[in-house]
């Protein structure tokens, strides 16, 4: 069996509508991308907990970022106030997979070390430092007048292939 | 891609992961287990249900029992008895 597996970093941004409020999440994350056996899968380290698989490197992602939106989306259904929405999406963007992170961190080296080359298309992505913590922000939008389109951010893949 | 029914998972689960808790949400069921959730099992295309017998029916890749399986620490000999054909590790070590 041949398998090959790619360190990614992702940012996504979503507007959330839930109990009385709206709110913005912004998430940085890892996860591992594997080509295995004619698919590719997308298994997430931190968050942990959350996979989705396809034909191709892009139908596996654009999965992964459905899968993730639903998340959020369920987490708003049972949050009866923003406080508990916060915390909820907190402890689900911040729980990591142990044996995921371990193969990421591995990935992780052998890429900086060139003993791994990254196979098309994920060879086109940005590289970028290795930034060890995941960033999650979430924010209670109440006030629209100070909205600036220069926030909105598009999804955001990368390689993490340089010593920070 | 391999499949197996949630109804086959869930008698895994009972076995291999003794207190773990199936929770239906609005869009998928998430399992509960030792602190950790796993977030990622389909609804299937009728809406996520308390009912054991009635989501037992909804398909699963096998790659998300493993997944599964890995994320949540469940002894990976006892999931085998159930799906003698979980491949594990989740992710092969051929290039790490």
């Amino acid at each position: 069996m041949s398998a090959s597996a790619y360190p990614l970093v992702f940012t996504y941004q979503e507007i959330v509508r839930g109990n009385g409020f709206l709110a913005g999440v912004r998430a940085r994350g890892r996860a591992l991308m594997v080509r295995e056996d004619g698919e590719w899968w997308m298994y997430g380290a931190q968050p942990g907990g959350i996979d989705e698989g396809g034909a191709s490197f892009e139908e596996a992602r654009l999965k992964f970022r459905e899968a993730f939106r639903q998340i959020l989306f369920d987490i708003a259904a049972s949050a009866s106030n923003f406080a508990e929405f916060e915390r909820e999406v907190r402890n689900f963007a911040t729980e990591s997979s142990e044996p995921m992170m371990s193969r990421w961190q591995s990935a992780v080296e052998l890429i900086q070390s060139k003993k791994m080359t990254v196979e098309s298309p994920l060879d086109e992505l940005p590289r970028q430092p290795n930034e060890n913590e995941v960033e999650i922000l979430v924010a209670e939008l109440n006030e629209p007048a100070k909205s600036q389109p220069q926030d909105n951010r598009a999804d955001y893949y990368a390689i993490p292939a340089r010593a920070a | 891609m391999a499949q197996v029914r949630l109804g086959d998972v869930e008698r895994m689960l009972d076995e291999c992961a003794p207190g773990h808790e199936v929770v239906p949400k609005l869009h998928r069921y998430w399992v509960k287990y030792r602190g950790k959730t796993y977030r990622a099992i389909p609804k299937g295309p009728g809406q996520a249900t308390q009912d054991r017998a009635k989501r037992g029916r909804v398909q699963i890749q096998l790659s998300k029992v493993k997944a599964m399986v890995a994320h949540l620490g469940i002894s990976e000999d006892c999931a085998r008895k159930y799906f003698p054909d979980l491949k594990l590790p989740v992710v092969p070590r051929d290039n790490l």
